[in-house]
């Protein structure tokens, strides 16, 4: 018995020492005039506290102020908790535009800023879901008064979209287009409306991304996941398949939109996939169809949630806020940092990694 | 003739208890039978380390497990299998090896009998929210299921086979930002021995605690080591401890 005890103190003792050699997570500068592009992820942002300023939008603003011209900030979707823009005369309106002007004043002059549309902006998934996204467009072009601030893919559309700054081709994503269980298309619709023409527009602006070039895909939906609509956190976790929502990874709706991503993705894996939707942050490996998945789901304090750290995982922050920042250098190097906050709102970079190595 | 049955019966008398000193009490056999299957010749694994639910994977394993036998004599094992995990949650396995008889015990075999078995650990819940404040860790992760294990180990004192069914609450807590990750985890449970077509004492009931610590993610993404232990709540069954080594075949 007692040599059984040594054997486990000595186990315990290998596991200590290997902790204290491993390695440790290392925050990365650069030099601000090696970055051509910095890409600035946020989501699920659209619940905003009405009584003070959001420290996560705060410190967004602060850091892409430092260089403006080359700033795209990019909100992943669910921009208007919990039903998206309203028609004007309804009570909850101006409720609804106070929380779509917080994020718009997040983005300081000179940078771009892109909303991306999620299902709570979809009216919650609701039958009025495609006029209140362009409802929300409209808001957003109001806020923006002339400003490089837009809602992408834009008219209800479900994208691709996309546009390049430098080294970056940024493609963007309606996800909940295909999810919608209401109208997503009518007479005003002026854009690819079918499955397969979505899926093939899509594979063909990924097979087309130059070498050299760094292709990013947005979406508000993630590809993979640990958090609540991964089928994990809570006791409902594992049962919520049956449940067949398809918000959640495992239903099968969703499952076919994965699937057709993934096959456009397949030409030429792009670097990075970025979703927001579970309120968390998860960096994870998204091999073989694309290099990194992303979620920054984590723009709101008070929806900050349970994440998993899964085998995919290379970084997990949950009940946190934050956001994710992306700096494409000019030659070769994109650098993803982590930014996650405390309930205090304590700041810090709290992980960072070569996606390219530079 | 009276003589000879009077002779008969004396030499019975006398001579029957030295026979019986030399085999093994009915108790003795009980607790061997519960040592032979993998449900307690094997080291305790954790519940699976959560992943995504995109995929299913197969896991290959290695493991090696020591226990003294009730004799004191050493009953080393070791054994192979193969799991399938189910959407990166539960998962169900086999596994077949072999275990060191315990020679000590009068009237039973030296050498080794094979043993084989399927698991099932059944991931109820996986979170992190209350053990990453305790932890101060907020990518700590916890796991609560169930596990289902069936054993057979045929011959395993001369041609008696033994059979084994247990039950038990997992519960893993793992913790750190990066690889590797530390695993502790626990599962109370109970095991039900009986015989498998043959014969040997009536079934028997024992309460268990397997325990232990692991390391996910050592060195690649796919790799874990495990160091389990096993208390059985029985007399002359010691602990278990071993070493589970596997391998997690990723997309």
């Amino acid at each position: 018995m007692r040599r059984q005890l040594v054997r486990a103190a000595l186990f315990l003792l290998a596991v200590v020492t290997l902790d204290a050699c491993a390695r440790k997570i290392h925050i990365k500068d650069l030099e601000p005039e090696e970055i051509e592009t910095t890409l600035f992820l946020i989501g699920d942002a659209g619940e905003p506290d009405p009584r003070n300023n959001s420290f996560v939008l705060d410190s967004l603003k602060r850091q892409a102020a430092e260089a403006p011209g080359r700033a795209v900030i990019v909100f992943l979707g669910d921009n208007v908790y919990p039903n998206g823009v309203p028609i004007d005369s309804s009570l909850t309106w101006p409720d609804a535009r106070r929380r779509l002007e917080a994020q718009v004043n997040a983005v300081p002059p000179g940078a771009r800023g892109i909303f991306i549309p999620g299902n709570h902006d979809w009216q919650q998934s609701g039958p009025y879901g495609l006029y209140s996204v362009r409802l929300q467009e409209r808001m957003i072009a109001g806020f923006a008064a002339g400003r490089d601030i837009r809602m992408l893919p834009g008219n209800g559309c479900p994208g691709p979209a996309a546009f390049e700054v430098g080294r970056l081709r940024f493609i963007a994503l309606d996800t909940q287009w295909w999810l919608h269980d209401f109208i997503v298309r009518d007479a005003q619709s002026t854009c690819n409306t079918t499955v397969r023409g979505v899926t093939a527009a899509l594979r063909e602006l990924i097979r087309t991304t130059a070498d050299g070039r760094v292709a990013i895909v947005a979406g508000h939906h993630p590809m993979m996941t640990g958090g609540e609509h991964g089928g994990y956190c809570g006791i409902t976790g594992p049962f919520r398949r049956l449940g067949g929502n398809s918000q959640d990874i495992l239903s099968s709706l969703n499952r076919t939109m994965r699937d057709s991503l993934e096959s456009a993705f397949k030409v030429k894996p792009p670097l990075m996939y970025a979703a927001g939707h579970d309120h968390n942050l998860q960096v994870m490996k998204g091999a073989p169809n694309a290099q990194y998945f992303v979620v920054s789901g984590a723009g709101s304090q008070a929806k900050a949630a349970c994440a998993v750290y899964m085998r995919e995982s290379y970084y997990v922050s949950q009940h946190r806020t934050g956001f994710m920042r992306v700096d494409i250098l000019r030659n070769k190097g994109v650098l993803l940092s982590v930014f996650d906050y405390s309930g205090a709102g304590v700041p810090g970079a709290s992980f960072s990694r070569w996606l390219e190595v530079r | 003739m009276k003589s000879v049955v009077r002779l008969t019966a004396l030499a019975l008398v006398t001579l029957v208890p030295v026979i019986a000193s030399a085999q093994a009490t009915e108790a003795e056999i009980a607790t061997l039978r519960l040592l032979a299957v993998p449900n307690t010749a094997l080291p305790p694994l954790s519940l699976p380390m959560p992943a995504s639910r995109n995929h299913n994977y197969f896991i290959g394993r290695f493991q090696v497990g020591y226990r003294k036998g009730p004799s004191g004599d050493r009953m080393p094992a070791f054994a192979g299998g193969v799991d399938f995990q189910y959407r990166g949650g539960s998962i169900v396995g086999i596994t077949g090896g072999m275990q060191r008889r315990d020679c000590g015990i009068p009237g039973t075999d030296c050498g080794t009998h094979p043993l084989f078995g399927v698991r099932s650990q059944i991931n109820l819940t996986t979170g992190g929210s209350i053990f990453a404040g305790l932890l101060h860790d907020n990518s700590a992760t916890s796991t609560l299921g169930t596990e289902f294990g069936f054993g057979y180990a045929p011959r395993y004192s001369g041609d008696r086979n033994a059979c084994a069914i247990d039950f038990g609450v997992p519960f893993s807590v793992a913790k750190r930002r990066q690889r590797p990750r530390f695993v502790g985890y626990l599962s109370p449970g109970i095991i039900w021995d009986f015989n498998c077509g043959s014969r040997g004492p009536g079934s028997t009931k024992t309460y268990k605690t397997d325990f232990g610590l692991a390391l996910q993610q050592v060195g690649n993404r796919s790799f874990d080591i495990y160091f389990g232990m096993q208390k059985l709540f029985r007399g002359r069954t010691g602990f278990q401890t071993g070493l589970s080594f596997s391998y997690v075949r990723l997309p």
